[in-house]
């Protein structure tokens, strides 16, 4: 049943859409309403500790939606907690919070500032109303907060404009406090650049240790520096753009259409700088490439989605690139549904989703990691790299590549970039390739260097829609290097192994073709012989499941690249994705003479899905419940999950609640598809236990479980009794 | 075992219009519009000033059309529970059967008294530890009652959160005694409290 919440968010038509479902829905005063959150502050070395209050009396699952990892926030009460280390430096921090039942959700959304910096509001009731004046009146270590409305570039005053006006921007911070600047909410300060301004360019005077020559002539020290919840949308080239910089951290931003005038320009470009963290970024809408770092080195994109919609110049285009770059990785990041090749106008080469592009990079680029990615429905390749002048490779591992539809480069009248194509040294590990139709001639090409694939699953390649076809051979070789294709699952492919163009075949060993049965492609079935068939008993095919790497680290710092064990879905953002992805929209005749249009409403972005539940039910199978949390209490275990997507919640008829021993599901019981948590009672005090929730569709098929809980119920205090009186 | 959820019926068509969106204001000098809507409220609706005081997020002021609030009233009837037979303890983790609130039917009663008797507690946010604890923990309020004190072997379950008082309606006439305790979201059980008695002629 839909609730007035969601009802609300999704249609405005008025009183009488509301009407006619308060008649039809008889527990509407049980939709969850937070109690607004006042900003705060916390000292280095102290716990963080805050209770949110409803304004109702139904209970609630509460789970968090912004904050570091560190935070937690207990299931039942709501209880925000955060250890805060001494040596932590000045920062502030977007929290959040939801608070849903059966009946709808609610969320809030505050600001956290350890350490001892000022904040300074700026908007229309504010003492400072630009952006402009509000940087001119922090000092280093403060937080500039915009408040939550559209803002425009009003003659750059509510810009960071780079190099016309370098000195209009925000003031450096130190290794012990960083500077910031935050929207009041995430996703909800929107500046417009109208296609007349550039929004944010910091325009540093750091020069890159291996690209020394140039610092912009700025003098401007714009390191440690942290943005935070902007969304940024028409700028004139680049929304969002940093040279020689060092320290950035780029968190939650939206970037919508750049530079629709201007064909060189990615969304966003990192350049000559280090030491940069992109990190719950989500980008739509017009440019060349979506993330792009040049030039840089040691620095992150972590957990960000992109989708291309339309472009129109003469570049190459591409999704998450690393252009000429040395120690970038790339964790947990999806380019999704980019399939409107038709209003991709006069571009170059196609650079593929994830891209490792060179021109003139002396010795870069080398040393780039692209871990737990996904490329759905996108119309080109998953991999490219031009390494061609080291040894050190770009490494692909855990990436998944399903329903791609390579696009023939320059406007389509080109020919077709291979799915891999490895100019130099490559390693792709655990990659799983669903459902590829090429025009091309192969699907893997490399030469100059050494590539190696290996633990991967080749599943539908040569895909027309309904069946495998000859598509083309699986590699082509070039002159210089080998191909090594080991321990790959290769099955139902009806193509040649090597390409008679080629210089040779590659050294093959091991090749598996079992079915791989995938009913997700974000993971095996458990049972799967795939599990342990790669090289030295490792997985064949990827799992993108949870998090790597730390949130809010920096190359380098301790966790940067570590498995955190944080579940990847509900993936972050998604709903502010959903909500800007999905009001973009393009009219124009496309390359061919169509008129069609583009329609951001597509996809993941349509009413009532969201991207996790797409990205799940892709394939047909029943989407898992998310968000399965146990609460420990005494000799029992609660344990706690969120509602599916309307659109698959609808479907849903029934959850079960199983058991797990040592990998062995037993099934404890079922509950109605309006019943969001069940107790487990009779347990035994300090013996850990893992259980599992699976939803039930309506034609009977059952979901796998997404994640275990493990939880130990151990002995609690009791509440003391009330004392009773009667009238 | 029914679990009566107080949950009254409020139809707010008042509230339900206002729900309908704000439209987006419009453009000032700074280059600033409020977007409409209850969670992207405007500015000007907020508390200022710098360094914090967030203040209030009232909901963007729109048209209220103010219709009349219908209240139905609330059926409250005492559960009638079989005593509670103890079972040999099972190792195995017990399955709990999900709660299906059955429909409240109203039953013909002979001689009714119907008799409203308001009990109250003093919610202890306290535990046995002396720990402080929120509302938020406690799972639910059990209210035995019975006619005689050593004898309270009828069950109300109140499970709204932060719930101090419960409206019982007593059907017959007899002396009424009631006791309560708590059980926290962790499983564990209060003490009974104070026995409290009633006579209803």
């Amino acid at each position: 049943m839909k609730t007035l919440k969601n009802n609300k968010f999704v249609n405005k038509t008025g009183i009488t859409f509301f009407l006619s479902t308060l008649i039809s829905s008889y527990a509407l005063s049980a939709v969850p309403t937070l109690q607004t959150i006042d900003d705060q502050r916390v000292i280095q070395g102290e716990t963080y500790s805050y209770q949110p209050e409803l304004d109702v009396t139904e209970r609630v699952y509460w789970t968090k939606t912004y904050g570091p990892d560190s935070v937690v926030v207990h299931p039942r009460t709501g209880k925000v907690s955060w250890d805060i280390p001494a040596d932590m430096p000045g920062e502030s921090y977007h929290l959040g919070i939801k608070a849903s039942n059966g009946d709808g959700s609610d969320e809030e959304t505050w600001i956290v500032t350890v350490g001892n910096g000022n904040l300074l509001y700026i908007g229309p009731d504010e003492t400072y109303k630009t952006l402009k004046d509000g940087m001119k009146n922090i000092a280093s270590g403060d937080t500039l907060v915009m408040r939550n409305g559209d803002w425009v570039h009003n003659s750059l005053a509510n810009t960071i404009p780079g190099n016309p006006y370098k000195t209009q921007t925000l003031p450096a911070g130190t290794s012990q406090a960083y500077t910031n600047l935050m929207a009041e909410d995430p996703g909800k300060v929107v500046i417009d650049g109208q296609n007349q301004a550039q929004l944010i360019s910091l325009w540093g005077s750091e020069k890159h240790p291996d690209w020394p020559l140039s610092n912009n002539n700025s003098t401007i020290d714009t390191d440690y520096l942290t943005i935070k919840g902007l969304v940024l949308i028409n700028s004139d080239n680049e929304a969002l753009r940093v040279n020689n910089s060092k320290y950035i951290k780029l968190i939650n931003i939206g970037i919508g259409p750049s530079s629709i005038d201007h064909g060189a320009y990615a969304n966003v470009y990192i350049y000559r700088s280090q030491y940069v963290l992109i990190e719950g970024m989500y980008v739509w809408g017009h440019g060349r490439y979506k993330i792009q770092l040049k030039n840089s080195s040691e620095s992150i994109v972590r957990r960000s989605i992109a989708r291309i919609d339309d472009y129109i110049g003469g570049e190459p285009i591409g999704g998450f690139i690393s252009y000429c770059s040395r120690n970038i990785l790339f964790q947990n990041n999806i380019l999704i549904d980019s399939d409107q090749s038709n209003y991709w106008g006069n571009h170059n080469e196609i650079i593929n989703a994830f891209g490792v592009p060179a021109t003139n990079c002396e010795a870069y680029p080398e040393f780039n990691e692209f871990k737990r990615n996904i490329a759905l429905n996108i119309h080109m390749g998953l991999m490219n790299t031009d390494a061609r002048q080291n040894v050190n490779p770009t490494l692909w591992e855990d990436l998944v590549g399903w329903d791609l539809k390579p696009n023939r480069h320059s406007g389509g009248t080109g020919s077709v970039v291979p799915i891999l194509s490895g100019v130099g040294a490559t390693v792709t590990n655990r990659m799983t390739l669903g459902e590829v139709e090429t025009e091309g001639n192969y699907f893997m090409y490399s030469r100059e260097k050494d590539s190696t694939v290996k633990n991967s699953i080749f599943h539908r390649v040569g895909w027309d829609g309904t069946e495998v076809v000859d598509q083309g051979a699986l590699v082509r070789r070039g002159s210089g290097g080998q191909f090594y294709f080991s321990n790959n699952n290769l099955e139902d492919f009806m193509g040649d192994l090597t390409d008679s163009g080629g210089v040779g075949a590659p050294i093959v060993s091991n090749t598996l073709s079992l079915s791989p049965e995938i009913q997700y492609m974000t993971m095996l079935p458990r049972n799967s012989a795939l599990r342990d068939s790669g090289v030295d008993n490792d997985r064949v095919g990827a799992e993108v499941m949870t998090m790597l790497g730390t949130s809010g680290t920096l190359y380098g710092d301790s966790g940067y690249d570590s498995e955190t064990g944080i579940p990847m879905w509900p993936f972050p953002n998604q709903d502010l994705a959903h909500k800007y992805f999905g009001s973009f929209s393009l009219t124009g005749v496309d390359r061919e003479g169509g008129s069609a249009g583009i329609e951001g409403a597509r996809g993941f972005a349509v009413e009532d899905q969201s991207m996790s539940n797409y990205i799940w039910t892709y394939l047909g199978a029943p989407v898992p419940p998310f968000g399965v949390s146990g609460l420990a209490g005494h000799e029992q275990v609660k344990l706690l999950w969120n509602a599916s997507a309307p659109i698959s919640q609808s479907q849903i008829t029934a959850y079960n609640v199983y058991q797990v021993v040592d990998g062995t599901a037993t099934l404890l019981t079922s509950v109605a598809a309006n019943v969001y948590d069940y107790t487990v009672k009779g347990l035994v005090n300090d013996e850990s236990v893992q259980f599992a929730v699976t939803a039930v569709r309506s034609d009977d098929v059952e979901s796998d479980y997404a994640y275990a809980t493990l939880n130990t119920p151990e002995i609690k205090p009791a509440h003391l009794p009330p004392v009773l009186t009667i009238e | 075992m029914i679990t009566l959820f107080k949950t009254p019926l409020y139809l707010s068509f008042a509230f339900l219009i206002a729900c309908g969106g704000a439209e987006s204001g419009e453009t000032v000098e700074s280059g600033f519009t409020a977007f409409g809507g209850k969670k992207t409220e405007h500015p000007n609706d907020k508390e200022t000033g710098p360094n914090k005081s967030k203040g209030g997020k009232p909901v963007a002021e729109e048209p209220v059309v103010e219709e009349p609030v219908v209240e139905e009233p609330v059926v409250e009837e005492p559960v009638v529970e079989e005593p509670v037979v103890e079972e040999p303890v099972v190792e195995e983790p017990v399955v709990e059967e999900p709660v299906v609130e059955e429909p409240v039917v109203e039953e013909p009663v002979d001689e009714v008294i119907a008799q409203a008797l308001t009990l109250r507690w003093n919610p202890t946010y306290q535990d046995d530890m002396g720990n402080i604890v929120h509302k938020s923990e406690i799972e639910t309020y059990t209210l035995y009652w019975g006619h005689e004190e050593d004898n309270l072997t009828e069950v109300v379950q109140v499970a709204n959160m932060g719930a101090d008082s419960y409206v019982f309606t007593a059907q017959t006439a007899g002396d009424y005694y009631f006791a309560i305790s708590v059980e926290s979201i962790y499983g564990t059980h209060s003490e009974i409290s104070n026995v409290v008695y009633k006579q209803v002629n």
